[in-house]
């Protein structure tokens, strides 16, 4: 096979003609679209100081936490601080609050990711 | 869908010659709330985007809901279109992404060239391997090309061997193109080998 064959066999598809209700389905969608309420948009004004709050939290923890680092007992200090999260992690409620948090969670999750499909 | 008929291009309406001016005054229309002035750019281009989305995935019904998804977008976004390029560079780039990621997502169902093949030799009467069937094996040896190679094959003839147009339907550099074609007819020589 030369390439000449090759161009005219990839070249020579033959052309479909859209069904005669194309241009009226699409339009249907289209004028749907427009009539739909515009997305809501992020609520940057709101959301802007819990964001300025939680870079300034990480930055101080980066912060302490090199800081700590540098510290010759930082060793025995994070032991410490290991020791206080574990016993503060395995406290009755704290599982309880985890678990109600997980459930209601999970279900968001999982919805908005069935929403994303259908759209 | 009604039967094929074969226009004099695949890129340009069917019987209606196709004018930048006219695009965009039915995009300044739309833009200025009158959503009815959207059909003309869908009468205008939607033989060319089935054609293209049926190039992706050899299925009428899909292509047509593929196209049908193009032109949404493109209504969503039309907005966006800057005026430095013609509307149809626009629209097809725009359609050519939503096709690849679409066929990404759930690719067709292709046969190995084996299978083709067989298939082929199972149909034919004569001795002779038939027109339609060879097409049918080097459309099989081009699907199962990789995706880059398949893509830029799949543009370059849609567009009728324009590099260039292929280039900026794909958002690609020339050269980028241009080695893929390279490297894409070769592999696909290479698959073919022997079996034409």
């Amino acid at each position: 096979m030369t390439g000449d064959d090759l161009d005219r066999m990839l070249s020579d598809e033959d052309p479909l003609l859209p069904s005669s209700g194309f241009t009226a389905s699409v339009m249907e969608a289209v004028q749907r679209e427009a009539s739909a309420p515009p997305p809501l948009a992020f609520p940057w004004r709101h959301a802007l100081p819990g964001l300025i709050a939680l870079i300034v939290a990480l930055t101080m923890a980066v912060w302490s936490g090199i800081g700590a680092l540098n510290d010759p007992a930082a060793g025995a200090l994070v032991d410490e601080r290991v020791r206080a999260l574990i016993a503060f992690g395995t406290r009755p409620d704290i599982a309880w609050t985890a678990l109600a948090a997980v459930m209601t969670i999970v279900p968001a999750l999982l919805s908005l990711r069935l929403i994303r499909r259908r759209v | 869908m009604q039967p094929r008929t074969r226009p004099r291009s695949l890129t340009s309406h069917v019987g209606t010659p196709v004018s930048a001016e006219d695009d965009a005054r039915a995009v300044d229309r739309v833009l200025q709330g009158d959503v009815a002035a959207f059909g003309a750019i869908v009468q205008r281009w939607q033989a060319p985007l089935v054609n293209l989305a049926y190039r992706f995935c050899h299925d009428r019904g899909r292509s047509e809901e593929m196209a049908q998804e193009a032109f949404l977008r493109a209504f969503r976004g039309l907005g966006k279109w800057r005026r430095d390029a013609m509307f149809s560079t626009w629209l097809f780039a725009l359609a050519t992404n939503l096709y690849r990621t679409e066929i990404r997502r759930i690719p067709p169902r292709t046969l190995s060239l084996d299978e083709i093949v067989a298939l082929a030799d199972s149909a034919r009467t004569d001795a002779a391997m038939d027109e339609e069937d060879r097409r049918r094996t080097v459309r099989g040896a081009l699907d199962s090309l990789p995706a880059k190679y398949r893509e830029a094959l799949l543009l370059f003839y849609f567009h009728e061997q324009d590099v260039a147009t292929a280039a900026r339907s794909l958002r690609l550099p020339e050269g980028t193109v241009k080695a893929r074609l390279s490297r894409g007819r070769a592999l696909l020589k290479k698959k073919l080998g022997g079996r034409l």
